[in-house]
């Protein structure tokens, strides 16, 4: 058996796994329309590798810790502001407005990344800047996507605005001072969970900021592994 | 798939998991093995949706592993029911929480948790999941104690104060089981202990439950707590 077909043999009991979450012998050997003798062989090569291991029923098999040990080293390659940034670069050429990333640490919002024309009007923040998670868009749709936690932790004054931007799925801010508007879109990853939320800021309207960011964000999650539900 | 095939699908995935985008010569060459081999693994990953090519010809692979690592945790030994006690329990101790099972010896993370409503910047110490502790450290002592046959015949301790012959691992586990718990100082990193407990079902050991964090925190009165958190995973794995 040569690499190419004993990676889809494996692949097609994985699949199988994936869905059924454990089976024994003959249960796979059927959803595989193998022989059982064959299923057997290919579970103790997979048993083996670590690809799967024995389920809670006696004769059953789920898949097994090899999957975790690779992701584990996977999510140190992915880093978001490293995967964000071609998609910021792709928003600044196509809204001709700043962008910049936001991610929380310690209950605060801090800029980890920021994307600016060559022609800016606005002035965004530096990277390093760390604001409260009231302030401004970036800051507010941490707050509103985050884990309930940090809402807990922010105080009444969010409660009023954090209901309509998670109806919205998106934060709309205006600065009256410098008279521009921040759209904010939650960045999520494979697990659900809020790691960032990418901010485009204007002066200027005639076009749909929220989607573009919105589709960005989401473009973002999908190299994260985030797959939306429903 | 022979072991042979797998010990080399397993070298070029981890190359790829480790490092990232790379074409199909660099990961040869990392790999030490044929490129003709590493094109045609490449290949049998790229139609299983296990890794993709980019416009660049360069090989990673795709988050479908993020996927089935969950489906890991959520339908195997992740114990799912788990991560309320985790989190419960260091938000008790005011620690790391981990939980591990058993993997060829070592005690291999599937979940942490820290405590959330504490400090401000309160960081996780490692294993995080998908990492693991070997069996002469920290609450991978547990784990050698109940399963002695994955002793290692030799082996170097991960700081100076550690567990540093196969006697010492012998007569360790043997207390260890005697005591029921262990309290591992400074054997994983210097300045770190790690307070664990076996979680049992019906007396079959499924892991090891532990809190972490520094030496002056990690103390023997946290052991009921501690017990009583493996007491809830191993109530809810019987469920």
């Amino acid at each position: 058996m040569t690499g190419l077909s004993a990676i889809a043999r494996a692949d097609s009991l994985v699949r199988v796994l994936e869905v059924q979450g454990e089976l024994a012998v003959p249960e796979l050997a059927n959803a595989l329309e193998l022989p059982a003798s064959t299923t057997y062989r290919l579970l103790r090569q997979l048993l083996e590798a670590g690809w799967v291991e024995p389920g809670e029923r006696r004769g059953a098999y789920r898949l097994g810790p090899w999957f975790l040990k690779v992701a584990a080293r996977m999510e140190f390659q992915l880093d978001v502001r490293r995967v964000a940034r071609p998609w910021m670069v792709d928003l600044v050429g196509s809204s001709g407005a700043a962008v910049t990333l936001w991610v929380e640490r310690e209950g605060r919002a801090v800029c980890v990344e920021r994307e600016v024309p060559v022609l800016s009007n606005t002035l965004p923040p530096e990277v390093g800047d760390s604001v409260p998670l009231l302030r401004g868009a970036g800051p507010l749709a941490l707050l509103a996507f985050g884990p309930d936690r940090v809402l807990a932790r922010s105080g009444e004054r969010a409660d009023a605005r954090v209901p309509a931007v998670r109806r919205a799925g998106v934060a709309i801010e205006c600065d009256p001072v410098h008279g521009t508007t921040g759209f904010a879109a939650p960045v999520r990853n494979h697990r659900g969970e809020l790691v960032a939320a990418l901010t485009l800021t204007t002066v200027g309207e005639g076009y749909e900021p929220a989607a573009w960011v919105r589709a960005a964000a989401d473009a973002i999650g999908g190299c994260l592994g985030f797959l939306e539900v429903g | 798939m022979s072991r042979r095939i797998h010990d080399n699908v397993a070298s070029v995935v981890e190359v790829l998991a480790d490092r990232g985008r790379l074409t199909v010569g660099v990961v040869a060459a990392q790999t030490e093995l044929p490129r003709a081999s590493v094109q045609r693994i490449a290949d049998g990953l790229v139609a299983a949706d296990l890794a993709e090519v980019d416009q660049d010809g360069q090989l990673a692979l795709t988050t479908r592993w993020l996927h089935l690592a969950e489906t890991f945790r959520r339908t195997g030994r992740g114990w799912p029911g788990a991560h309320d006690v985790l989190q419960a329990l260091a938000t008790a101790t005011g620690l790391t929480s981990h939980l591990f099972v058993p993997d060829r010896g070592r005690a291999l993370c599937v979940a942490l948790c820290v405590d959330r409503a504490g400090a401000p910047g309160t960081a996780a110490l490692e294993p995080n999941p998908g990492g693991s502790l070997p069996g002469f450290a920290g609450a991978g002592r547990i784990v050698l104690a109940h399963s002695p046959e994955s002793a290692p015949g030799t082996f170097e301790p991960l700081t100076p104060t550690g567990l540093a012959t196969v006697a010492e691992l012998r007569a360790d586990a043997a207390r260890v089981l005697a005591d029921g718990h262990v309290l591992a100082l400074e054997d994983v990193v210097v300045g770190v202990g790690f307070l664990a407990v076996p979680v049992l079902a019906n007396e079959v050991f499924l892991g090891a439950l532990s809190v972490a964090g520094p030496v002056g925190e990690v103390t023997p009165d946290r052991l009921d707590v501690l017990r009583a958190a493996a007491e809830a995973i191993a109530r809810h794995y019987r469920s």
